[in-house]
């Protein structure tokens, strides 16, 4: 049957707004897959539908602004002088904003909010413990949970310096609706998403509905409801995502591939090799050899010790990678995968460990202050921290955690040097440790840019 | 840094996100079409969004806005505010339907229809910058 794009544009505007048969479902989904002008008649009604939206709101912030300048010019002339005696605040001071919903608990550090209260742009609000609900002059709102450190940037936006905060934009108006962070930017796509700073203003992003867009300088990502990332500050900065595996040997997870054969490292390739060494001087071997970390594929149950690597007892120990010669860094995965015997036991899929690289063909030493080695930091993971676990026996038990450049590659380096932390629970004393308490990991794989 | 929020902030700073936009199009289609269980397969997704980004470029977006507003301006105001209607209130082509006493349907076909003569006109402009 030949191919009628008048049809198909039918098909393709019917499918966007929601209104297809099955059958007319596969018939717009095989021309997809078999039909380049299908694809581009498809993206040109995307795009379409896009701008329709962005001109929607641009109408409807129009038709606002017009409302409020007729309101205005119905106030009364003794009104009008007094509020420009003010500096003109109530005229024309505000070109934008949010106002205070709901205050729960709430201690603030300087100014105090009450509900009610008008955030023109600019306002700073700094709130020790309780929370605050910000409503935006868009329809978007945010949840500040203290402490927390936030400041109004116009109707539709605000900066997040430190803390947490829940935004949720549902309205038509609030489409685009951003969250500024020291190190990225969440932006609504039609969304509820959960924003962190940490102290190393680390900015994390979490979709907790529909999806969201993440500015890193400049480049974008996309956020599915359920996914997560988070951008560590440093030089250069790096993505970190940590996801939680499907529990079986197939280690699948939502946007991080499973453990590979054909990466750089992998042993199949013979370009790198991995050593081992106890940070405290004790054993740092365990049953297992450490060519598990890199033989491309993870465990087979998640309690088998013999194919994970893992250190013993309260040991801290270092999982060095030596790639051969200096190459161009694009991406590091790590696996673990344990099954805890029961809830006294330590689960030990946590991963937590500060990554460190150099690019000479000496290795500099291995020791408790790797900076001053001539180690260069790339990033530290804490997957409890990431995953924000307030109960050990919540923590996923199979575990992927990718590392990749946020502009480009992570840096050009010989050495890679895994500092392991113990994987006991925020040294919570009433955890068992013992052999094999330490984080099992499957494998590493380290990818290089091969240009 | 900032300079790349304040451009989100403004009318063309929706451009640097066209090339996302054709597969977070495609997947929420894909959850409002679940409910009838009318999802793309993930290869189809990976293909639409993925193919031949070259004419989706910023450029193309930003041409393809400029178009889109003296397309709308040739419209009947009631073509117009009926096909952005959707984007302004959710729910509100049912409520129309509910007041005029016509079935959401015969809405929605109307609305398919100005699309296409958006997307004809829109096209035709283009090709006549083109041409030019």
């Amino acid at each position: 049957m030949s191919f009628d794009p008048i049809h198909f544009q039918e098909l393709t505007n019917r499918y966007l707004i929601g209104k297809l048969t099955p059958a007319e479902f596969s018939e717009l989904e095989t021309a997809l897959r078999h039909d380049p002008e299908a694809r581009r008649i498809y993206r040109q009604a995307c795009r379409l539908d896009t701008q329709l939206r962005a001109k929607a709101q641009e109408l409807e912030t129009l038709k606002r602004r017009a409302i409020k300048r007729r309101n205005l010019i119905l106030i009364p002339t003794a009104v009008a002088a007094l509020a420009m005696i003010f500096g003109g605040v109530i005229l024309f001071g505000n070109r934008g904003g949010a106002r205070i919903a709901e205050v729960s608990n709430a201690v603030w550090n300087e100014n105090n909010f009450a509900p009610g209260d008008t955030l023109k742009t600019g306002t700073k609000l700094d709130i020790e413990s309780g929370s605050a609900l910000i409503a935006f002059d868009s329809g978007a709102t945010t949840l500040l949970t203290g402490p927390a450190r936030f400041q109004i940037k116009s109707g539709n936006s605000g900066f997040l310096a430190f803390g947490a905060a829940d935004s949720v934009a549902a309205t038509p108006d609030s489409h685009g609706f951003a969250i500024k962070m020291p190190v990225a930017t969440a932006v609504d796509i039609g969304t509820a998403f959960r924003t962190r700073v940490n102290r190393k203003t680390d900015s994390h992003v979490s979709v907790t509905q529909g999806e969201a867009g993440v500015d890193v300088g400049g480049k974008q990502h996309s956020l599915l409801e359920g996914m997560a990332l988070e951008v560590k500050a440093g030089n250069p900065s790096v993505i970190v995502r940590i996801e939680e595996g499907d529990l079986t040997p197939a280690f699948k997870f939502p946007t991080i591939a499973a453990p590979s054969a054909t990466d750089y490292a992998d042993a199949s390739q013979a370009m790198a090799s991995v050593t081992i060494k106890g940070r405290l001087g004790l054993s740092s071997q365990n049953d297992a050899d450490p060519a598990t970390l890199n033989d491309g594929k993870g465990q087979t149950n998640g309690t088998s010790p013999r194919e994970a690597f893992y250190f013993k007892g309260d040991e801290i120990g270092s999982i060095i990678f030596d790639l051969g010669s200096k190459v161009s860094l694009s991406k590091v995965n790590t696996y673990s995968w344990h099954e805890p015997g029961n809830e006294a036991t330590l689960n030990a899929a946590f991963q937590s460990y500060t990554l460190w690289a150099y690019h000479g063909d000496e290795m500099p030493p291995v020791s408790d202050n790797p900076r001053i080695d001539g180690w260069k930091y790339i990033t530290e993971i804490n997957s409890d921290d990431y995953f924000e676990i307030a109960d050990q026996k919540d923590r996923p038990r199979q575990q992927a955690c990718s590392i990749e450049g946020a502009n480009g590659n992570i840096g050009k380096y010989r050495f890679l040097f895994f500092d392991v932390k113990s994987s006991h629970f925020r040294n919570h004393d009433s955890i068992r440790a013992y052999d094999g308490a330490h984080t099992r990991f499957g494998e590493i794989d380290i990818y290089v840019d091969e240009n | 840094m900032w300079r790349k929020f304040d451009q989100l902030e403004d009318e063309s700073g929706f451009l640097p996100w066209a090339k996302v936009i054709v597969r977070f199009e495609s997947l929420k289609a894909r959850r409002t079409a679940a409910r009838d269980k009318l999802w793309f397969s993930s290869d189809v997704i990976e293909i639409v969004s993925e193919d031949d980004f070259e004419t989706d470029s910023d450029e193309t977006m930003s041409l393809e806005r400029g178009a889109l507003d003296l397309c709308l301006e040739n419209l009947e105001d009631s073509q117009r505010d009926l096909v952005l209607l959707p984007y302004r209130d959710h729910g509100a082509i049912v409520k129309l339907a509910e007041k005029n006493k016509k079935s959401v349907n015969s809405y929605y076909k109307k609305i398919g229809r100005i699309r296409e003569k958006l997307s004809l006109c829109i096209e035709g402009k283009l090709r006549g910058r083109l041409t030019q």
